[in-house]
């Protein structure tokens, strides 16, 4: 078994912005989008004395690969699904582009692609993948912040960096989908990434949630009764029987 | 690595040469296979080359599919970047495909300054530049005219007009960049730390940058090697007014009072020669002048450091002995952006002092030595007795250490005052001289009195506004380039630019127009060579590789020698590291740094401090759709302290105004807790003023044009920057802030003034000065 | 047959059943039963294909295994939702077809007859469930659809059209994100309406032994007189006036038709 996972290292990142681009000429993200995407935390104070005592780090976001994905459950027509190695992606073949799955991720790292209309994320190149290369992040990354491998293979070096020196990934008590990017680094800076941007709620467009929890229930109901009276009906006749002559 | 050679030999044996020709036939060249690779889910051929989304030369291979460019990655084989590029380098194809770009040669019908063009065939453009710039040769000497060259392409025409009898070249990478460290450092060491800088950084046990923000700063090769030290656990110091990329990484962030470095370093000296902490075997064999240094530096005692740089004497005790402990393996970058406040030369020569006492020069984790590589050259040779320079012909601004050309400054100077004599015609290459040198308005009423303005370029960028005819030239995707002899890395290499695309539009590479212009000059002997593969095959002859050998590789390294220290020698007057120079004592300049106070912001106002975006490369950049994207406009960094007290709000809209009354903007503020309450900080390159580049267009604020002021360095006339003081005027309001203690900050910095106890003489045991075996200096970019 | 027969619903006596029994009248053209029979196939595939393409936990209501058991009749899933979509395209032009061409007898014949509700048909549905309820009452004389036929064409036409307008919206993204995000909540909306009355439709139409003749007029298109007298009394008295009608002009053009030869 395969499980794909992501490390990203806060201390050597420098936040060049180089993933981010190399992804968008390898997949043609649109503008003004992201597959994956680099946000400063800026100087933060750490409440001691002054100038001395500051920290900051680079958020490197991307799709997590949830272990319990919402986008997955959210999407209508099952064009989101979870591959049996982790990765979640998307069939664009099956995808109608309603964007319920960019309400469900706590991450953001869904987007509807205005001109293909079907939504667009983080793959983990899988394409890429298949032919033996690298995602093209961790391809470009120039100060290998980014490490990506297997975490069921105990030899790997995402493997070492999550179940032995502890990587974290972004949840929050609210919200823990299992997350499969991680971040190691002074545990300050990594504190700081997942309280700047804690993971959001996965929330429910308007009109899914109408139909999830109001239509859904109502016209079940109708059409169970209305199947129920018609089998009601045929029971009673077949009871009865029917006339020999008319 | 060998495997360069390898790859020669089976690419011959392949190929079946005729033994004994390097030089392949151009067909020859194109007739090999491409390899290809995968993007996204298609099949795409890969064509390796140079980057020049900034100067640093990164090793790249171009997708392409169909004759379009995909995408640009790194190359593996690159010895520098290592497959990897940055965010610039992965930008580079949207430079390439950017509409705004210079499409045919242009000449104006407007005003200057109007934008008003007509476009006109390359002979026509050459043919009126030629014969313009042979009238004014005529009339005013070749003196007259003036070039503003930058990046590799520029080199040729540089020769050609060379070659015809110009002299003033005013070299943006010298005067605006890197000028006063590599003159310290030849001072010093008799060599300059060179570009790309030959610093050892992936085994340094302890890294000082001093001003360098190296992350924000993104050169490729050496960020990467910086992330090793750092995943290595090496010690990092970082001397920065700014809390930078680079000081969230590091153990001690010093906050320094800008313009106060130079105290800091000397204290740091002062520490390691009293507590005996420096490297005495090598300051013994190596170094000259030692005595006199140790006398020198008596006064520069850490408790008198903290009065001038703010901070504790404690720490700079802690962080000399941690150096002096860490020794030889401690690297104390040399920066490379290093006009800051015209006594940069002394400045960066206390940088190479500290090195020397640290004995790192030529030690892992230290400056490594260089590995020179063969080349020849495909030249323009000097037909005319050159004449003087403005400099030179001034004689005022005589700067006896400049190098590589003359100082801007100079030049506009001239052209504004007709003294020492009038220049009349410029040409710019690849430089937006407006954004680039400071005091613009003086740049643009200079180009007012010109005659001729020419400016070759990509992209029509602010000087292309005003001038006369604008040549498009091809971009680094689409032309050749002289190769890159890089003796500067621990493996040396060779790599090539080679188009990856053909040049769209009418867009011409470098040769065809040097080539071009040499011929309407008139140069019979000016570049012999036919084509640019020839030019490449001629120059790396000596090497003995070919064009052909790099055309699928796109770059070959050998094995280096960067800790030989066998036959370690010095090319100074002494034939030592010279820690007492006796270049500068010659020149009545002190030979032993001391601590000049600069002048310290007036009541009110913040001092204007500036740097870069790590997706940007200064102006060249802006107009790129990605890069615009990711950081589309620069923010004032302002202390959240001082912006609570003057009412301002991060996000808030205002105007900087400098001691002038220059003003710019609107801008936005970025409140951090980040930065110095006496300094403000932009990133520089925004604010572009040229309409034509519509992404770009009046979007942040331009640094430069708040630079009314100027303080050339006397060593070598480079143009010190950080000198400039804004106040920040919200809602049409002018505020004014003064941090804590200010007053007293003045009294202090007075008290601790340390009249130099050197003498300026020449000392009597040094031979007079010869003739030194220069070292060949290629114009880099910053 | 009684003339006052023709002027008010009255009971039969056995001779004028037998009678009526023999006679048969034209309920629904050719072009109505193609149409109603494609319809309720596509309704079949769609509502396999639909069920069996819905399997995200907030919306999927069939198990696991019949939606497992289609993907693999199909292949996969895309070509489910491809078929799912062609389907649908089809099912689509095929209505334009008949309401375009057949505007003049089936478009507005569906309106007339089907969707016009007068006051008798409310009565009827009132009285409908009275009786369904057990008491005795007299159902008030209905046209050539009752109360509850009108009331189901009602559902078939408000679920046909929000159907056949949220499914190119989704299938083809027509407009914006939100708007397919409300199309699909619409969609499933429309399609449970349907279902809904598609079982009483059923029930009613196909099981119940009072309703045999209308069943298999869905196959021949006609019914005997003796159920359109009992079910359909208003429809039946303007079919009889309208055929003496054209049985006279009939006769007439006969009788033209031997003088001139």
């Amino acid at each position: 078994m395969t499980k794909y996972a992501m490390v990203i290292n806060v201390e050597k990142c420098v936040g060049c912005h180089a993933c981010e681009l190399a992804c968008k000429a390898e997949w043609g993200v649109a503008e003004n989008e992201h597959r994956t995407w680099v946000k400063p935390t800026y100087p933060q104070s750490l409440g001691g004395k002054g100038l001395f005592d500051l920290v900051a780090a680079f958020y490197v976001g991307q799709c997590n690969h949830c272990d319990h994905p919402t986008c997955v459950e959210a999407c209508p027509t099952g064009a989101t699904f979870k591959r049996e190695d982790g990765i979640v992606v998307v069939d664009y073949d099956l995808c109608i582009g309603c964007g319920y799955c960019v309400e469900a991720c706590p991450y953001g790292a869904r987007y509807v692609h205005p001109t293909l209309k079907k939504v667009d994320k983080c793959d983990f190149c899988a394409p890429r993948l298949e032919k033996g290369l690298e995602p093209a992040c961790v391809e470009t990354c120039i100060t290998g912040a980014k490490v990506f491998g297997d975490l069921e293979d105990p030899t790997s070096e995402v493997y070492k960096l999550v179940y032995e020196e502890g990587a974290r990934g972004i949840t929050s008590e609210e919200v823990n989908i299992g997350p499969n990017v991680y971040y190691i680094g002074d545990e300050k800076k990594v504190d700081l990434i997942i309280n700047k941007f804690p993971p959001r709620k996965p929330k429910l467009p308007t009109p899914a949630s109408i139909w999830e929890k109001l239509l859904k229930p109502l016209l079940g109901l109708g059409v169970v009764a209305s199947f129920l009276g018609a089998s009601v009906a045929y029971f009673i006749q077949l009871f009865k029987g029917e006339d020999k002559f008319e | 690595m060998s495997n360069g050679r390898l790859t020669r030999r089976q690419f011959l044996k392949g190929t079946a040469l005729v033994a004994g020709t390097t030089i392949l036939p151009t067909g020859l060249v194109r007739a090999q296979r491409r390899p290809t690779t995968w993007h996204g889910r298609e099949r795409v051929t890969e064509i390796p080359s140079t980057c020049e989304m900034c100067f640093w030369r990164c090793g790249i291979i171009g997708e392409v599919k169909d004759g379009r460019l995909v995408k640009i990655k790194g190359n593996p084989l690159h010895p520098n970047n290592r497959g990897k590029i940055c965010a610039r380098g992965n930008a580079g194809l949207k430079t390439l495909y950017d509409p705004d770009r210079l499409k045919y040669p242009l000449m104006r019908v407007g005003k200057r300054g109007e934008a008003k063009w007509r476009r006109v065939s390359w002979n026509e453009a050459l043919d009126y530049m030629v014969d313009k710039l042979k009238d004014i040769k005529s009339k005013y000497g070749p003196e007259a005219i003036a070039m503003f060259p930058h990046g590799v392409s520029s080199r040729l025409l540089k020769s050609v007009f060379a070659s015809w009898g110009v002299v003033n070249f005013a070299v943006a990478s010298f005067n605006h960049c890197k000028g006063p460290r590599d003159v310290a450092f030849k001072l010093t060491f008799g060599t300059s730390p060179g570009s790309p800088e030959r610093l050892d950084l992936p085994n340094a046990s302890m890294i000082v940058l001093i001003g360098s923000h190296l992350g924000e700063n993104i050169h490729t090769g050496q960020v990467r090697e910086f992330a090793e030290a750092i995943g290595r656990g090496a010690k990092i110091v970082v001397v920065d007014p700014r809390f930078s990329t680079a000081a969230s990484k590091a153990h001690w962030w010093l906050p320094i009072r800008p313009g106060s470095d130079t105290a800091l370093i000397l204290a740091w000296i002062n520490v390691l020669i009293e507590k005996d902490l420096y490297d005495k075997e090598f300051v013994n064999r190596y170094t000259y002048g030692f005595e006199e240094l140790k006398k020198a530096i008596k006064p520069f005692t850490p408790e008198w450091a903290e009065k001038v740089t703010d901070i504790p004497a404690s720490t700079i005790r802690e962080i000399a002995v941690e150096m002096g402990i860490r020794k030889p393996s401690v690297l104390v970058h040399p920066g490379r952006h290093t006009v800051w406040y015209g006594n940069d030369v002394q400045r960066s020569r206390a940088i190479a002092i500290l090195v020397a006492l640290l004995g790192s020069w030529g030690k892992p984790g230290g400056y490594f030595l260089p590995t020179p590589l063969k080349k020849s050259k495909c030249p323009c040779p000097k037909q005319e007795k050159p004449s003087k320079d403005v400099c030179e012909a001034s004689g005022k601004h005589i700067y006896p250490f400049h190098e590589e050309g003359v100082p801007s400054q100079c030049v506009v100077d001239a052209t504004l005052t007709g003294k020492p004599y009038p220049i009349k015609a410029w040409i710019t290459y690849g430089t937006n001289i407006i954004q680039s040198i400071p005091q613009p308005e003086r740049t643009i009423k200079a180009i007012e009195k010109l005659d001729l303005l020419v400016a070759i370029d990509i992209l029509p960028t602010d000087p292309s506004l005003y001038a006369d005819v604008i040549l498009p030239e091809a971009t680094y995707l689409e032309r050749y380039d002289l190769p890159f002899v890089v003796s500067n890395w621990t493996d040396p290499y060779v790599a090539i630019r080679q188009p990856v695309v053909k040049p769209l539009f009418q867009s011409k590479g470098p040769f065809w127009i040097a080539k071009e212009v040499s011929k309407r000059l008139g140069l019979k002997n000016c570049l012999p060579c036919n084509s640019e593969e020839e030019m490449i095959d001629k120059i790396l002859e000596p090497l003995n590789i070919s064009l052909g050998d790099l055309t699928n590789k796109g770059v070959m390294s050998f094995p280096g020698r960067p800790y030989d220290t066998s036959n370690l020698r010095f090319r100074t007057p002494t034939g030592k590291i010279e820690l007492y120079s006796t270049k500068l004592a010659a020149k009545g300049f002190s030979p032993i740094p001391v601590f000049e106070p600069v002048d310290e912001p007036p009541k009110g106002y913040f001092r204007l401090i500036y740097g870069r975006s790590p997706v940007h490369s200064f102006t060249r950049t802006v107009n790129n759709e990605w890069l615009d994207e990711i950081y589309p406009e620069n923010r004032v960094w302002l202390n959240e302290k001082a912006a609570e007290k003057m009412g301002i709000k991060d996000g808030d809209e205002v105007y900087l105004v400098n001691q002038d009354g220059v003003k710019e903007g609107p801008v936005k503020v970025f409140v951090t807790p980040g930065i110095r309450d006496d300094c403000v900080f932009i990133v520089h390159g925004f604010g572009q003023k040229n309409p034509m580049m519509r992404r770009a267009y009046n979007k942040g604020i331009s640094d430069s044009f708040l630079m009314t002021k100027i303080k050339p360095d006397p060593i070598t006339g480079t143009t010190g920057m950080r000198v400039n003081f804004v106040k920040i005027e919200k809602n049409g309001k002018l505020l004014e802030y003064t941090p804590e203690g200010y007053e007293e900050r003045l009294k202090e910095m007075k008290a601790a003034h340390v009249t130099p106890t050197i003498k300026i003489q020449k000392p009597a045991n040094v031979q007079p000065e010869q003739p030194q075996p220069q070292e060949e200096e290629e114009e880099e970019g910053c | 047959m009684r003339k006052e027969i023709l002027e008010k619903f009255l009971p039969l006596t056995f001779e004028e059943r037998e009678e009526l029994k023999k006679k048969k009248i034209k309920k629904h053209d050719i072009a109505t039963i193609y149409l109603h029979w494609f319809n309720a196939t596509v309704w079949f595939i769609e509502l396999i294909t639909g069920s069996a393409l819905i399997i995200s936990k907030y919306y999927k209501f069939t198990p696991h295994f019949w939606q497992k058991m289609w993907m693999e009749i199909f292949g996969t899933r895309a070509n489910m939702l491809k078929f799912h979509i062609f389907t649908g395209v089809l099912w689509i032009i095929v209505l334009l077809i008949y309401a375009v061409f057949g505007y003049k007898n089936y478009l507005w014949g569906y309106f007339k007859n089907m969707l016009l509700l007068t006051k008798d048909d409310i009565l009827w549905v009132y009285y409908k469930g009275m009786q369904i309820l057990g008491k005795k009452v007299q159902l008030p004389p209905q046209g050539i659809y009752n109360g509850g036929q009108k009331l189901y064409a009602w559902d078939v036409a408000i679920g046909t059209i929000l159907i056949a307008i949220t499914g190119p919206i989704m299938a083809f993204h027509l407009g914006s994100v939100t708007l397919v995000r409300w199309a699909i909540a619409v969609h499933f909306l429309a399609v449970g309406l349907v279902l809904m009355g598609l079982f009483v439709h059923i029930y009613m139409a196909a099981f119940m032994p009072e309703e045999r003749q209308s069943f298999f007029s869905m196959f021949t298109g006609y019914v005997n007189e003796l159920y359109a007298y009992e079910h359909h009394y208003k429809w039946w008295r303007e079919m009889v006036k309208e055929r003496e009608k054209w049985i006279e002009e009939y006769k007439k053009e006969i009788e033209k038709e031997l003088q001139e030869a």
